[in-house]
């Protein structure tokens, strides 16, 4: 690792403005040709939208290959929006195939923890350590389409074939259970039947829920897409306000 | 302790290929970057106390910074 000074000339935030008008352009036309990307119309809202896409990443920096979501950068942002005042608001989407337990665990528990209104809205695949992502937020919800897979936790590595690495693996898979039955409607025995079905994946045991069927067992609050996740947080920040938008799908007075 | 639907060994796949990580500051930030094979490098960490650098989008991880 080194330090490196030519990083101190690096360009500042791309999207400030410049004084030079031509030069301006010519960064446009860069961020055009270089990422496909256009300016779009800028615009104010009191909800901060995060996202939990790919792997969860832990204490163990993934390869390039996968699409990660960091823990050490997700749990400071959370301070951040949980001291904004400009943030009413928090919309998490995932589309995560799962990751490291703890840092899974512990995303959950920040989101369950938090003072401002959370709805979350599986779209996808919530599966693994993202089941306890997606139902620690307040509201939570799920696309039709979107599937969420229950199955049991495993180990990385070397494992000492002893049985106390049985017993850890076991209290882990409680942590994980108990935080999920303490988070949904879902019974912790349902959980555990989801977990060790073994009729359903072919490489795997476990269980796959479609959109319906993670509400209709409890796991999920609804079914829905962008426009009831939205209304559902701004009902929530409205309702925390006591503005008079309060229960409608309105948007908060702004106070 | 990895819990996903994806195989370990996909995963993990090049996970003792080396490159390059560099510290220095982008936009008055600490930041630690890994080098790419292009040159190019992304954002790996931010190392600020400071929970509003964590609201910057160009400072999310995985953005790219072209280091002159």
């Amino acid at each position: 690792m080194q330090k490196n000074d030519k990083l101190n000339n690096v360009p500042q935030n791309p999207t400030e403005p410049e004084e030079n008008e031509p030069e301006q352009d010519e960064k446009r036309s860069e961020v055009l040709s270089d990422l496909g990307a256009t300016e779009v119309p800028q615009m104010k809202s009191d909800i901060h939208v995060l996202t939990v896409i790919g792997q969860v990443e832990g204490h163990l920096v993934l390869p390039a290959q996968n699409k990660t979501t960091k823990y050490e950068h997700i749990i400071p942002q959370l301070v951040a929006v949980e001291e904004n005042p400009d943030i009413k608001g928090l919309l998490v989407i995932l589309n995560t195939v799962g990751g490291d337990v703890e840092a899974g665990l512990a995303l959950a528990e920040m989101l369950a923890s938090m003072r401002k209104p959370v709805v979350s809205l599986v779209l996808g695949g919530g599966h693994s350590i993202g089941v306890p992502i997606a139902v620690a937020a307040r509201v939570s919800m799920i696309a039709p389409t979107a599937t969420m897979t229950i199955h049991p936790i495993r180990m990385t590595g070397m494992v000492l074939g002893v049985q106390q690495s049985f017993d850890y693996l076991e209290r882990m898979q409680d942590r994980v259970i108990g935080f999920i039955t303490s988070h949904s409607a879902i019974s912790d025995k349902q959980v555990r039947k989801f977990m060790m079905n073994t009729g359903e994946l072919a490489r795997d045991i476990g269980t796959v829920l479609a959109g319906e069927d993670a509400v209709k067992c409890g796991l999920i609050d609804e079914v829905g897409g962008l426009s009831e996740a939205l209304a559902a947080l701004h009902r929530l920040i409205n309702e925390e306000c006591g503005c008079e938008n309060a229960g409608g799908g309105g948007k908060c007075c702004g106070v | 302790m990895l819990w996903s639907v994806i195989p370990e060994d996909v995963v993990l796949a090049g996970l003792n290929e080396a490159s390059e990580v560099l510290e220095g500051r982008v936009g008055r930030c600490d930041c630690r970057l890994r080098r790419g094979k292009d040159g190019v490098c992304t954002v790996e960490r931010l190392m600020s106390t400071n929970p509003a650098d964590y609201l910057r989008a160009e400072l999310a991880p995985g953005n790219r910074i072209w280091v002159r």
